[in-house]
This record gives structure tokens, C-alpha cells and sequence, in this order.
């Protein structure tokens, strides 16, 4: 606990929490112009719809939301060159969980602040009946799921390489595969792909009729093993990130 | 000496805030010179050495280097002239110390041979093809001297140099910046918070504190202060202060003592008798020695450490 | 890039610029991002060749859509902000500013090295186009159109150059300004949606590139006024900046 209360004094007038909300509220602006003026048949769906373009979004942004969150967090050490310092006081294991949860609780507030916007947003409109409480929940577990695979990644990336550079491209590089995969299939098991293979909630669009129809989604065991991943990617990159970590000389 | 003066501050002042840094200094170097900027962590140091830079801007006050005045016009004319290296040395650490140099030497214009000869005066020439992430810290510092010295300037401005050095470095830093003057026709300020180390570098030396310059002359002149004192512990100070005054000595009070100059043993014995001539009781004679420490840290305040 | 008169000091800032890039493969990202996006639209394109029936357009549709608008810009982010870290790591900025340069040469240095690489990128996407569209089987000549994609893309990208090297030199963080460029771009699809894409810096690429829209019929004096506006004014901006910074005390 400590640890994480030194973690939070370090970034202190460093505007993280700012920098979030920026970007949080690029998203929510999307959300808005994407759902103004609902017509009947978006009203009738709009909490279902909500469930489909919100991996959407959250594929689009956080890959890069999460590297720019995990360099923060590890440029800092770059820059002071504490790494040294910092492991005389703390076992690198602690100093890595917290960072770790530094960086969870981040998420855990982005993806809330997510959520009641979307709550917001569809009470305001007057979307029919109320939001599936499970389905929501589902959700919600499950976009923090997928950041906290992103950002364990980026984190680990970011502390290896001391150019900052090198991260920055592979998370963007990896948002792009997430993002063209998610044209492709419906579900992928790389990192990035994980917001897809999330989505509990499809689209159908019938060409002919121009209608939009939301359905839960039928998960196939190919598609619920990528489901999987995301689990996996956490266990592996936490591991990994623990054991680089450890090894750090310098 | 060469009384022409390479660097004048006039009444220069800084402030952040409502902090003022650096104080109506009149920083006088002579051309030359190797001019020991001292004082104590914090005490203005690297902020006025900044501005003689252009790093930062007065917020009173003027610069004129090499007889001209600092300013956006005279930026680059100045900056061909001098060298320096401020706080900790620069570095591009993915680089070797050949490829940083190399950086340098474009900017300023300086001839490639430059490269080598500066390598060799700061004994990197080995480990020039070294990339200087893996530098020790003296070997960056020695490189940011490096840096500073291409092109051969004028003027040598080095904040701290001796930062991060092993003792043999300090003594080798040393060594160098003394002979930068009559060798390379260098002149140089060198800051430190270290009075010793300025002692056995700099002829000329300034000292700051709080943001003002409170002594500033040659070094020899700060070593006559030291000199030894006799001092007088009497019945009546100020009858006795009366009558030295008399014979031509001045004495200063200090506390219950009178603080004479060092004088011959036939005037102690003589001044001796003229006291208890006007019966007044001699209880102490001592001979004070006032160190350099001593007068450093009488300029610079005690509270503040070195 | 051979700069001739090395006498010059805008010559020699270059040449500066030059020699700190060595030894880091940054330009790598510049090569791999434009590939993935090549490869998978190109995969897209052939899985759905009996829909785009437009040959070259199609597929320049499929290679555009995503890197113009989210991943060009992020990665002209990336690569300003790794110019600019050169000097904010390890004390440079005390060198930098005391190199015997006028501050606009030094600033005209750094813009000169990313307009270069910006100029490259965008080669290789039209050479990966090209490439792709032949292995396609493409037989049409190749359309010449794309002679005016590729000289507003990179008039529109030279534009986000000057906005994200502004950003990168008066933030210190490396990640911050790689944030802004990302929220940039996504924004900048809300803005071109609106059809304001020509008055905002972000849009200028995607919109010179005639991304996902290839038969785009772009208001040529336009675009070019407001980039040039875009660059002017954020060159004046940076040197303005330059002249009035300061080191301040550790």
C-alpha cells in the first residue's frame, strides 16, 4: 500500500489524471455525435446498440490511451533514472504490483466514467425499457479487462526500452491490426483483439432495407476461446512484466 | 594581469515569482582570468551564469560580453565565442561520445581536428567509439567539457564541473582549467560550492550569496583577509579603543575583545605599558588566525552549508 | 539526404538533426505501419472484389481508410515527439539553445527531419499501393489521380508536422503529445463528417489523401491555403516559444 501511495505522489502534477480525461472526452464526444438525434427504430434498440460500438470505440482509442498511460507511468523512472534508486527501498516485485494497480485504478475510472456516460446518454435520449443489468455488467468487466491486458503490455514495453519510441509504435502498430482485424472477423486473438472478441452484441445490416439489427451474440467456441485470450494475455504479460522487472539491472 | 574586463554584469537581477534569485550583481571578469564563482548550493550561482548564457532572461540589469551587450542582435556573434557547460553535461546517450562531439562541432562551425584534440585533453580518446549511456558519470562530465572546449573559445563557462568526479578527476579538472588560460588563451568562470576547490583553481574570486555578489577580487586579496590578529581583552574597551586610536592603530570590537592588526613585539609591549599607564587592566592578549573557511563562511552566513 | 552548403546554419542544424538520428531505427515505424494497413486492405480488398468494383479506387479505399485517418497523424505524433525528447533527456536543452544557431534554424532543423520522413512515408504507401494493386491483379494503368492524393496528403501532413513538433517542444512528456494527435485524427473524423475537414490541421491529410473517398472532388486552393495557414502559423508559434524560453533553475 505504501508503494502505491509513493506510486501516486511520483505522478503528481504530472496531469495523468488530466491527460485521461482529455482523451476520455474525445470518446464521449464521438458517443454523442454518433447518437444524436435517434430516429424510432434507434431509440427502440439504443441499449442494445450501446453494448456493439462501445469495443468499437474502446478498440479504436485504448491501445494508444493505455500506451500513453504506460509510459507515463514508466517514462518517469526513464527520466529520474530511479529504477536503481527506487529498488533499494522496495523489492522490485512490489514496485512493479504497484505500478500495476497504479495504472488499474486509472482504468477502473476511465471505464466507469465510461459507462455512466453511456447510462447518461441513454436515459437522456429516452432509449426504450432499461439497460440489461447483466449484460452491462458483463461489459464493464470485461473493457477493463481488455485496457488491463493493453496496458500490462504497454507497461512492460515501456520499462524494457528506454526509448519511448519503440512502444509507442508497437501499441500503434497493434491498434492498427486490432482495428483492420475487426473489419475482418469477429473475433482475433492477438492483444489488440480482445475489445472485439468482447463485444456481446453485434450488429446485422441488411442492404436492401437500410435497417440497423442489434442482437446478443452467440458465442462460438472459436470465438469464446479468443474470449480467453484476454485472461491469458493478462497472466502472461503480468509474468513477464514481473520477471523483466526483477532482472533490471540498470 | 590584463585589466580589460571579457565579462560585466551590471546591477543583474532575477526573479522567479516574487523570489528573487539573483541580486543587483556587478560581476567583473577580467580577461584572462580564472574567475571562481562561489557560494552555496541555491545561492544564485547557476542562474546568474544562465543569463551571461542567454538561458535565461534578466529581469533587471545588463550583460555585456566581450564589449558587447547581451542580447537577441549579439545571440549568435556571443555564443560562437564561448563554451560552456551548465549544471549536468548534455548528452545524447544512444550516441558515442565521438558522435556527440561530432553534433557540436556542426553547430559550431569548428573544425573536425577540433574533435580529436579536445578528446585528447579530456582523455576520452579511448573511449570515444563507446556509446555514452555506458559513460560513468565523470566520463559524461569530462565529455560535456569536451563539448564546451571545441572550437576553442574565448570564454569558458563551467557550472559545477567537478560534480560526479572521483578525486583523481577533481584533481585532473583541476589541473586542466588552470592551464586553460595561458595555453589556449581561455578565459574562465568556474562555479563551485566548494571553497578549497576554488582555492587551487581560480585567480580571481567572487563570492555569492543569496543572490548577491558579497566579495569580489583577486584571490590573493581574499588571503589577505586571513591574516592573524592580536586580540585585547581590557577593563575599559572604549577608553582603550580611544587610545590606539591615538597611536594610528585601528582596532575593531568585537564582543569583549579588541581586534588589532598583526603588529611587531616592540608596539605590543609599548601599547602594553600605555594601558596600565591609564589604569586599565589587561586580562587577555591571544593571536586569532582567521582562516580562509573562516572569512567564507563570514561572507556567505554560517546557516548556510557548504 | 546530402544538404550541400553545410555552411549555412540552417544547413548545419540539419545536418545536426541528421547525425542525432543515428543508431535509432525510428524510421522503421514508418515502413511497418503503412504494411500492415497495405497487407490487410489489400486481403480485404480481394475478399470482397465482387462489392468494390472500382479497382484502383476500391482498393485505395481498403489501403487508406484507417492509416489516414488514425494512424498517419498518431505516428507523425510519435516521431515529433521523439525529436523533441532528444533535448528534453538528459540536459540538451542547455546545449541546444547555446549552439551558435539562430533559434529558427535550429526549429527549421526539426521540422526539415520530420517533413523529410513524412514525405518518405508517404512514398512507400503510394509504392505499397501500387505494388499491391499489380499483385492484385490490377491491369488498368495505375490511376493519376494519385499524383494529386499524394501532393496534398503530404502538404496536409507537413501541416500536423509543424502542430504535433509544437506540442512535442513545449511538453515535456513524450506520450502527451502522441495522445493529442490520436484525439487529433479521431476528432478530425467527426469535423470531416461535418465537411469542415479543410479547416482543421488533422483533417488535412486524410482529406488531401482523399482517404476512403477517392473520387473526392477537394477544393485544391483550399486545402493548400489552410495548410500553409496551419504551418505558418505553428512555425511562428514554435519559434515565438523558443525565443521566449527559458531554463529555469534545475
Amino acid at each position: 500500500m505504501i508503494t502505491l501511495r509513493v506510486e501516486f505522489q511520483k505522478i503528481k502534477r504530472k496531469k495523468i489524471g488530466l491527460t485521461m480525461c482529455a482523451l476520455m472526452s474525445i470518446q464521449f464526444a464521438w458517443l454523442f455525435w454518433a447518437t444524436r438525434r435517434p430516429d424510432e427504430t434507434e431509440l427502440l434498440q439504443g441499449w442494445l446498440a450501446h453494448l456493439q460500438t462501445q469495443p468499437l470505440l474502446c478498440a479504436i482509442m485504448m491501445p494508444t490511451v493505455m500506451s500513453v498511460l504506460a509510459s507515463r507511468l514508466a517514462d518517469i523512472e526513464h527520466k529520474g533514472n530511479t529504477y536503481k534508486q527506487l529498488k533499494t527501498l522496495r523489492t522490485a516485485g512490489a514496485l512493479y504490483r504497484a505500478k500495476v494497480f497504479c495504472g488499474f485504478l486509472f482504468i477502473l475510472s476511465m471505464t466507469a466514467a465510461d459507462f455512466l456516460f453511456l447510462l447518461l446518454l441513454g436515459y437522456g435520449h429516452g432509449y426504450a425499457g432499461n439497460p440489461n443489468p447483466k449484460a452491462y455488467l458483463s461489459s464493464f468487466i470485461l473493457q477493463i479487462a481488455c485496457c488491463l491486458s493493453l496496458y500490462l503490455l504497454q507497461l512492460d514495453l515501456s520499462m524494457l526500452f528506454f526509448n519511448q519510441m519503440i512502444p509507442m509504435v508497437i501499441g500503434l502498430c497493434g491498434s492498427m491490426l486490432g482495428v483492420i482485424l475487426m473489419f475482418l472477423k469477429t473475433y482475433s486473438f492477438l492483444p489488440w483483439g480482445g475489445f472485439l472478441s468482447s463485444a456481446l452484441v453485434m450488429m446485422d445490416w441488411n442492404p436492401d432495407t437500410r435497417v440497423i439489427n442489434y442482437y446478443y451474440r452467440d458465442f462460438s467456441p472459436v470465438e469464446l476461446s479468443a474470449l480467453a485470450m484476454v485472461a491469458v494475455w493478462i497472466v502472461v504479460f503480468y509474468t513477464a512484466g514481473r520477471i523483466l522487472f526483477t532482472r533490471k539491472e540498470s | 594581469m590584463p585589466t580589460q574586463n571579457l565579462v560585466e554584469t551590471h546591477n543583474l537581477t532575477k526573479e522567479y515569482g516574487k523570489v528573487r534569485c539573483v541580486n543587483s550583481v556587478n560581476m567583473q571578469v577580467a580577461s584572462g582570468a580564472v574567475y571562481g564563482f562561489l557560494g552555496p548550493n541555491g545561492a544564485g550561482k547557476s542562474t546568474t551564469l544562465k543569463m551571461i548564457l542567454g538561458l535565461a532572461k534578466p529581469t533587471a540589469g545588463d550583460i555585456t560580453l566581450f564589449d558587447a551587450p547581451v542580447n537577441e542582435k549579439n545571440r549568435i556573434k556571443l555564443l560562437k565565442q564561448t563554451g560552456s557547460l551548465i549544471e549536468s553535461p548534455s548528452y545524447y546517450g544512444h550516441l558515442t561520445g565521438e558522435e556527440n562531439l561530432q553534433i557540436i562541432q556542426t553547430l559550431k562551425g569548428c573544425s573536425e581536428k577540433d574533435i580529436d584534440k579536445v578528446l585528447k585533453i579530456v582523455r576520452l580518446h579511448e573511449a570515444r567509439k563507446k556509446l555514452v549511456n555506458h559513460y560513468s558519470l565523470g566520463m559524461k562530465q569530462r565529455l560535456g567539457l569536451a563539448a564546451a572546449l571545441l572550437g576553442f573559445p574565448k570564454l569558458l563557462i563551467l557550472d559545477e564541473p567537478t560534480n560526479g568526479l572521483d578525486p583523481a578527476g577533481i584533481q585532473e579538472m583541476r589541473e586542466l582549467i588552470c592551464t586553460l588560460p595561458s595555453k589556449y588563451g581561455i578565459t574562465v568562470i568556474v562555479s563551485s560550492h566548494l571553497l578549497s576547490e576554488i582555492d587551487q583553481m581560480a585567480d580571481h574570486v567572487g563570492i555569492i550569496r543569496k543572490g548577491e555578489l558579497v566579495y569580489q577580487n583577486t584571490l590573493e586579496s581574499l588571503h589577505s583577509h586571513a591574516k592573524q590578529q592580536i586580540a585585547l581583552r581590557v577593563s575599559h574597551t572604549a577608553i582603550a579603543l580611544d587610545l590606539l586610536r591615538q597611536d594610528g592603530i585601528t582596532a575593531a570590537q568585537e564582543e569583549d575583545f579588541l581586534l588589532l592588526p598583526m603588529l611587531e613585539d616592540d608596539k605590543i609591549a609599548f601599547l602594553c605599558r600605555q594601558l596600565v599607564a591609564q589604569n586599565i587592566s589587561l586580562y587577555r592578549i591571544e593571536k586569532r588566525e582567521k582562516s580562509l573557511e573562516d572569512i567564507f563562511l563570514s561572507l556567505t552566513g554560517k546557516e548556510s552549508s557548504l | 539526404m546530402k544538404i550541400k552548403n553545410r555552411n549555412t546554419s540552417y544547413g548545419k542544424a540539419v545536418q545536426a538533426e541528421r547525425l542525432k538520428l543515428r543508431r535509432s531505427p525510428v524510421w522503421l515505424a514508418f515502413i511497418v505501419l503503412p504494411m500492415i494497413s497495405a497487407f490487410f486492405g489489400t486481403f480485404n480488398y480481394l475478399l470482397n472484389i465482387e462489392l468494390l468494383k472500382s479497382e484502383w479506387f476500391s482498393l485505395w479505399t481498403q489501403h487508406s481508410l484507417f492509416l489516414c485517418y488514425f494512424f498517419m497523424p498518431a505516428l507523425i505524433g510519435t516521431y515529433c515527439s521523439y525529436l523533441w525528447r532528444l533535448e528534453h533527456t538528459h540536459h540538451n536543452w542547455n546545449s541546444f539553445l547555446t549552439a551558435p544557431i539562430p533559434l529558427s534554424s535550429l526549429y527549421f532543423g526539426k521540422l526539415t527531419q520530420a517533413a523529410f520522413m513524412t514525405i518518405l512515408g508517404n512514398l512507400w504507401i503510394f509504392f505499397l499501393y501500387y505494388v499491391c494493386g499489380r499483385l492484385s491483379g490490377l491491369n488498368s494503368p495505375f490511376p493519376k489521380e494519385a499524383a494529386g492524393w499524394f501532393f496534398f496528403g503530404t502538404v496536409g501532413a507537413i501541416a500536423i508536422c509543424c502542430v504535433q513538433l509544437f506540442f512535442s517542444m513545449i511538453i515535456r512528456s513524450f506520450a502527451i503529445p502522441i495522445g493529442i494527435a490520436m484525439a487529433g485524427g479521431i476528432f478530425g473524423l467527426l469535423i470531416t463528417n461535418k465537411g469542415m475537414g479543410l479547416c482543421y490541421p488533422y483533417s488535412l491529410y486524410s482529406v488531401g489523401m482523399r482517404a476512403n473517398n477517392p473520387n473526392l472532388e477537394l477544393h485544391a486552393s483550399t486545402h493548400l491555403i489552410n495548410s500553409l495557414t496551419y504551418i505558418f502559423l505553428f512555425t511562428a508559434l514554435s519559434i515565438f516559444w523558443l525565443r521566449k524560453h527559458e531554463i529555469s533553475a534545475n
